[in-house]
């Protein structure tokens, strides 16, 4: 017999009501309306019902329809869009008949601001500020990481979280809770307790792996790869590691016999390959396999790889990729545990380590084929350079090893004819790499240490095993004390500790083992809303409202949770401290962890996530491919970073006076040679990419449609997100303009899109998209630069901005941004970043605070970091804590900003 | 026929058409597991398959012309295009449908037609989302089976904003997540048969008191929270009770003879990214096995949403073709435009034969004739071709013993217009015992359809 549950209870609740996520329709007040058909309607009438009436509906659009006395969502959509078009003078059309009077302008604008200001204080007032917000699948996972003390994968069964209008996953009203999403959080806990809960001792004793490179056995396929694992080292004890180790030190070097040359560019496709014959599931030549017989399936992984180099004739070095998890046939599913510039000569080999979670090396689906028979950690070497001399093989090691069969026994016709290409294939390799000089990698020895989860001195979950019946209830009360408010992020009431306390006590009187009983008791903790909600304050606790913030900040600046640290001084009440608050703001965004904020900012503002739905077509751009796409994504996501935690200016972020490179990417932009594959800071006072990220090869790439340019995605962008001035969206029935469908090939894109959107009637909008992506034509669809004379039609990259300034490229176009467009590119960010802290969007009642917000954020010189901690004390992210207008040395400015500030 | 325990032994015979491409693994004597007594009410099941991005449709006289989705003539005699052809031998079992959209939407930039495609409510609209279809249909069906309804898409999550993933919304418009993976559809729905039943009242307990103590704290907020939050924490309640229910109701089963669906009988690890043709493959024949088992009568699969990039935009590229899917719907005037983009829509067409022959040849067990005579299955997408918003693709199949007639290209358009799209939802609930007079903007209902 159960006991009676309090889910059961809650089912006779009646059900509560759910309100509307917003009223459909608004009133306005008498004076407004009155207003509205005295004055206003007449204003439309004259310079709107023209297109924009029952005659004819440009954009969809109709204003003789408007009923002031009930306005609809709709309708105060389009009062919004209305608002926008008439401050930025974009409407009425500057060829219309009847030109609009300043005068009128400003009446209409007055009007239309304080009808939406009404609308919204309504809407307000029934929705309130959100305060609550699910955490992200991305805050989850640092949640746990953070709760578990180990950089490891907690979210992969979570489905992926809805991403706002406005591109990221922090929108309050999206992240929802689904019966599936709760069964996910649960059983996420579970198998996270199932990893580092354990009962004994954190002994601190790992296994040890050594190796000489030169006696690996590795062959893939039916027999070889038996042998390979029946070869595989095993682990030895820490005495006979260091003894091992301590017997290489003096003793000549023996590399492996082989040389490990470089690839070449572009794309190197994992699968199955034409000219291969395999894929990367059996080693290439610029690789080396190998196995370490293991059963962990948690805990950190120290690798050591002894290497060193050959350097190429052209001045290059190899480079190493250190890749670990398991082998799925024709693939490899692993890893990429680093990579490093190796330039140890032979005589000397260098050490290079590489640390990594084996949990996050040997991610299986629990139940499918590769949850079976893992008893061995797989690892992958390999010289990923790349070079014009570079070639991908297969290599001999990678096939079925022939010589294991004896004589007359009958190997298949396959294996056989693939062993022989492999052969010709490593051969001719060979040879080529040796005739260009090529860098080669050698490989002497690999050290391996693995130190289980269950024996980590650092994992926070390891408890004392009970040896009585009477010490299990003690140990419970320590774990729960010590824990629970881990996982709630702030200090646990006597109710709440007696809640879970039951359920560890139910279960364990219902016969469950002591330790499932437990883990039932930090499931439940992990399920429930106080974990699963940031901002949600505590019941009956001190200083709740405190403690809900500084969640919230961590959340924000850290996109994990608080630490002790923040947690105590909330709990104390000094929060509230001006000045202690500004000091801990100061210091979060000095620690480490900010970085995870600046990165998952940056990454969503820019909508750099779309770099994985565009397909590259290969044949136009063979040295492209999605590693190096990844890189340019790195880069920006570095340059930012890079201005962010220097505490640097924004406005940096649009020049190019410097960029991040390495080698690949200076070969990509067409800039002069950058050794090794690090990114570093290189001056580029001459570069072509002469706009800051703006020229980017990944912003350039996600605007595109992986063949050609694509002005008028480039155009969206651009206003979306550096000028925070979303177009409308095109009306229905009309496909997206496609700039390269019309058969007008001598013509330059840009005269072909003109062409286009003259046919179907989408001046108006396209006008002020297009223009600014006009502006990038030299750059293809991967952002390389592309020369006049490259293409079957003219590159014409002049262009006239909706506000009649003429220019010509990208170059000047970044200039133009800088000089006239700085106050919007500045407000854009702020808004934007704002937006992404808050989880909700900014309606036409912030426009004050947001002004304040851009006023502080200028008068810092426009200082990212600065901005960051401006908002984390701005009224919009939390009213409780900042109902006062912060001081310190947060100080924010009341006058009214001018439109083109500087 | 008559006899429930009846299981055709040759199926796979009966269906090698096409190579043997089509073939679902058959799943021999499920049927005998199923109490007799669920036998007093006749099933009538829901099963609607949803695409994005429409269809090829090239012009009269264009050179591919033949590939044209919808048949050129209505009535009983169309013949059928190249795009549906693999259709052909099911031709009585179906109804191709021309002329239905949702009047809200046509004036729309269509890029989020998933969501509405079974509510027809305004996208625009603050309030959001409505009931969809398939929901309204569940709370009438769902009672009689173990769960109310099965909702899948071929991604997980309920998309981003205006990029809908599910094509299902509970009566406050909030997005039921769906599942997309086929070894979450397998556990799902079959995991519990095989575990031992002194074990699973013991876990349903550990879940029970877990939940109690997560919920418990929402017995004492009263802190001064709005509206919105005050929601979001009415979604939390619904969980914890939608999981509630469900452990009551596996409890009810736990004692009644199992319905053991081995795992080996579907391709569980089926990989949408490498093998797109056997996952769908996988997710049908999952389908059809959860209306074998009378585990659901109500089922949504959104095989791919309305977006430009995403996964499943993926699938023609992973069956060999050179373009994506979002690719070919704006590759029209490229050279052989017209005809890739309906080469995949033919790919579409033969899985859709396969889980429809599958369902034809699947002796109902709770029910007269075959599990397809029993369940009215709909497929389409929401826009006619790229971001067109009228004419949607539509094809009807099944449903015979309630009232469904067969055979005929139906265009339901008058003086050109459409007619909304809610008629034929309308219509369909009707048949499958929804006694409603509207659904949303409907207008009527569509009788040539039926008997």
């Amino acid at each position: 017999m159960l006991l009676r549950s309090a889910v059961t209870s809650l089912l006779l609740w009646p059900a509560l009501p759910f309100l509307a996520a917003a009223p459909d329709h608004f009133s306005l007040s008498a004076e407004k309306v009155s207003a509205f058909e005295a004055e206003i309607r007449p204003l439309f009438q004259s310079y709107c019902y023209g297109c924009h009436g029952a005659e004819k509906q440009s954009s969809g659009l109709r204003f003789d329809i408007l009923d002031a006395h009930r306005l609809s969502a709709i309708d105060t959509d389009t009062l919004h869009h209305t608002r926008d078009v008439l401050t930025f003078e974009e409407m009425p059309p500057r060829d219309a008949d009847l030109q609009i009077t300043t005068t009128d302008r400003q009446i209409l604008l007055d009007w239309v601001t304080g009808a939406l200001t009404e609308t919204t204080i309504q809407r307000r007032e029934l929705e309130s500020q959100p305060r609550l917000r699910r955490l992200s699948v991305r805050e989850y996972n640092n949640t746990l990481r953070d709760i578990f003390n180990a950089p490891a994968e907690f979210s992969s069964l979570l489905p992926p979280d809805p991403i706002s209008e406005k591109g990221f996953d922090t929108a309050h009203d999206l992240l929802m809770i689904s019966q599936i999403d709760l069964r996910i959080f649960m059983e996420s806990a579970r198998i996270a307790l199932d990893k580092y809960m354990h009962l004994g001792e954190a002994s601190g004793q790992k296994e040890y792996f050594l190796a000489e490179i030169e006696d690996i056995y590795h062959h893939c396929r039916f027999r070889g790869e038996t042998r390979a694992k029946q070869l595989a080292p095993a682990a030895v004890s820490e005495a006979e590691f260091l003894k091992m180790r301590a017997d290489r030190t003096g003793a000549p070097v023996i590399y492996r016999d082989r040389n490990y040359g470089p690839l070449p560019f572009g794309h190197i496709p994992e699968g199955n390959t034409p000219g291969v014959d395999e894929g990367n599931g059996f080693a290439r030549l610029h690789s080396q396999y190998l196995l370490v017989k293991t059963k962990q399936r948690a805990g950190e992984v120290v690798v050591r790889v002894h290497a060193a180099a050959t350097r190429g004739a052209d001045g290059t070095y190899p480079r190493m990729r250190l890749e670990s998890g398991r082998r799925a046939f024709q693939n490899m599913k692993v890893i990429n545990a680093g990579e490093y510039d190796v330039t140890a000569p032979k005589a000397d080999p260098g050490t290079y380590t590489f640390r990594f979670r084996i949990e996050n090396a040997l991610q299986v689906v629990p139940g499918s084929e590769d949850d079976k028979d893992l008893e061995h950690l797989f690892f992958a070497i390999s010289n990923v350079a790349r070079n014009e001399n570079g070639i991908l093989a297969a290599s001999i090691d990678g096939q079925e090893d022939l010589s294991l069969y004896r004589s007359g026994e009958g190997i298949p016709g396959a294996l056989v004819s693939q062993a022989r290409s492999a052969t010709r294939q490593t051969e001719a390799a060979l040879a080529a790499w040796e005739a260009a000089q090529t860098n080669y990698l050698h490989l002497d020895a690999i050290e391996v240490e693995i130190l289980p989860a269950r024996n980590d001195p650092h994992n926070p979950w390891i408890l004392t095993a009970p040896d009585t019946p009477e010490s299990e209830p003690i140990i419970a009360r320590e774990a729960l004390d010590s824990l629970l408010p881990k996982i709630f992020r702030r200090p646990v009431t006597e109710n709440e500790f007696k809640r879970y306390y039951d359920v560890y006590e139910q279960q364990r009187m219902d016969g469950l083992d002591f330790k499932s009983a437990l883990s039932d008791a930090f499931v439940a903790a992990m399920a429930s809303p106080s974990f699963l909600y940031i901002g949600k304050p505590a019941e009956d606790l001190e200083h709740a409202e405190s403690l809900a913030y500084a969640s919230k900040l961590a959340y924000f600046l850290w996109a994990s949770p608080p630490d002790e640290r923040l947690v105590a001084i909330a709990a104390s009440g000094r929060l509230k401290d001006r000045a202690v608050l500004a000091a801990e703001i100061d210091r979060m965004l000095d620690d480490p962890k900010s970085k995870r904020f600046s990165a998952t900012f940056v990454e969503q503002w820019l909508d750099l996530r779309k770099l994985g739905e565009v397909t590259f077509d290969y044949e136009l751009y063979p040295e492209y491919g999605p590693e190096l796409a990844a890189l340019t994504k790195r880069q920006t996501i570095e340059t930012f970073q890079a201005v962010f935690h220097a505490g640097g200016d924004a406005r940096q972020l649009y020049r190019s006076d410097s960029t991040l490179l390495n080698n690949l990417l200076a070969r990509h932009y067409g800039l002069p040679p950058v050794e090794g594959g690090d990114l570093r800071m290189v001056p580029t006072p001459q570069t072509r990419q002469a706009g800051g990220i703006l020229t980017h090869a990944s912003i350039l790439a996600i605007n595109s449609d992986g063949k050609q340019s694509h002005p008028i995605k480039r155009g969206t962008w651009l206003l979306e997100k550096i000028l925070y001035e979303p177009p409308p969206p095109p009306p229905p029935a009309v496909p997206d303009l496609d700039p390269t469908s019309i058969d007008t090939r001598h013509l330059s894109l840009k005269d072909r899109i003109e062409l286009h959107r003259e046919q179907h009637g989408c001046v108006s909008c396209h006008e002020r998209i297009d223009p600014w992506g006009i502006a990038f034509e030299e750059f293809d669809a991967t952002g390389r630069w592309r020369d006049a004379g490259s293409l079957p039609y003219p590159i014409d990259s002049t262009t006239r901005l909706p506000d009649g300034t003429e220019l010509a490229g990208a170059a000047e176009l970044a200039g133009y941004m800088l000089d006239v467009k700085e106050g919007e590119m500045m407000r854009a960010i702020a808004k934007g970043m704002m937006t992404y802290a808050t989880g909700a969007e900014l309606d036409i009642l912030d426009d004050q605070e947001v002004d304040r917000l851009l006023a502080a954020f200028r008068e810092s010189g426009y200082n990212l970091k600065h901005l960051a901690g401006t908002i984390a004390q701005t009224r919009k992210f939390d009213e409780f804590i900042n109902e006062s207008q912060p001081t310190a040395h947060y100080t924010v400015t009341h006058e009214q900003p001018t439109a083109h500030a500087h | 026929m008559n006899n429930p325990l009846h299981t055709r032994i040759d199926r796979r015979s009966f269906i090698k058409l096409a190579g043997g491409t089509l073939l679902l693994p058959a799943l021999p004597s499920l049927t005998k597991a199923i109490p007799t007594s669920a036998k007093t009410v006749a099933p009538r099941r829901l099963c609607v398959i949803f695409f994005g991005n429409g269809v090829s449709v090239p012009p009269l006289g264009h050179e591919h012309q033949d590939w044209h989705w919808f048949p050129r003539e209505t009535g009983r005699n169309y013949l059928f295009t190249k795009s549906i052809e693999p259709l052909k031998p099911l031709r009585e079992q179906f109804s191709i449908i021309s002329g239905l959209s949702h009047p809200v939407l046509r004036s729309v930039y269509a890029h989020n037609t998933g969501a509405y495609f079974l509510t027809g409510a305004d996208q625009r609209l603050a309030t959001g989302n409505t009931i969809s279809m398939d929901q309204v249909h569940a709370a009438y069906a769902g009672v009689h089976t173990r769960y109310p309804s099965l909702v899948l898409a071929s991604e997980g999550g309920i998309g981003d904003y205006q990029r809908s993933h599910t094509l299902s919304f509970t009566e406050t418009g909030q997005p039921i997540s769906p599942l997309a993976m086929p070894r979450n559809v397998y556990n799902e729905l079959f995991m519990v048969a095989n575990t031992d039943p002194k074990m699973l009242r013991q876990s349903f307990g550990r879940r029970r008191s877990i939940l109690d103590a997560a919920v418990a704290e929402l017995k004492t907020t009263r802190a001064s929270l709005g509206a919105s939050d005050k929601r979001k924490l009415d979604q939390y309640l619904t969980s914890v009770r939608g999981i509630e229910e469900r452990i009551e109701q596996a409890e009810a089963w736990i004692d009644r003879e199992k319905i053991s669906v081995p795992a080996d009988r579907f391709d569980l690890d089926a990989d949408p990214t490498v093998g797109p043709k056997e996952y769908i493959d996988s997710m049908y024949s999952l389908m059809r096995a959860a209306f074998e088992t009378d585990s659901t009568r109500t089922i949504t699969f959104c095989l791919r949403r309305e977006i430009a990039g995403g996964l499943a935009n993926r699938f023609p590229q992973a069956i060999g073709m050179e373009q994506h899917h979002h690719g070919l719907s704006h590759g029209t005037k490229e050279v052989n435009g017209y005809l890739n983009w309906a080469k995949y829509d033919r790919f579409l067409s033969e899985r859709f034969f396969g889980f429809i022959d599958q369902m034809a040849q699947t002796e109902d067990p709770v029910g007269e004739g075959s599990l397809l005579d029993n369940t009215v299955v709909l497929y389409g997408s929401g826009t006619e071709h790229t971001h067109v918003t009228h004419n949607y693709p539509i094809i009807v199949a099944g449903g015979k013993n309630f009232g469904l007639k067969h055979g005929a290209h139906h265009d339901f358009r008058r003086n050109g217009e459409d007619q909304p799209l809610n008629n034929l939802l309308l219509t369909l609930l009707n048949q499958t015992g929804v006694e409603i007079d509207r659904f949303g903007d409907s207008t009527g209902t569509l009788d040539s359809l039926l008997t």
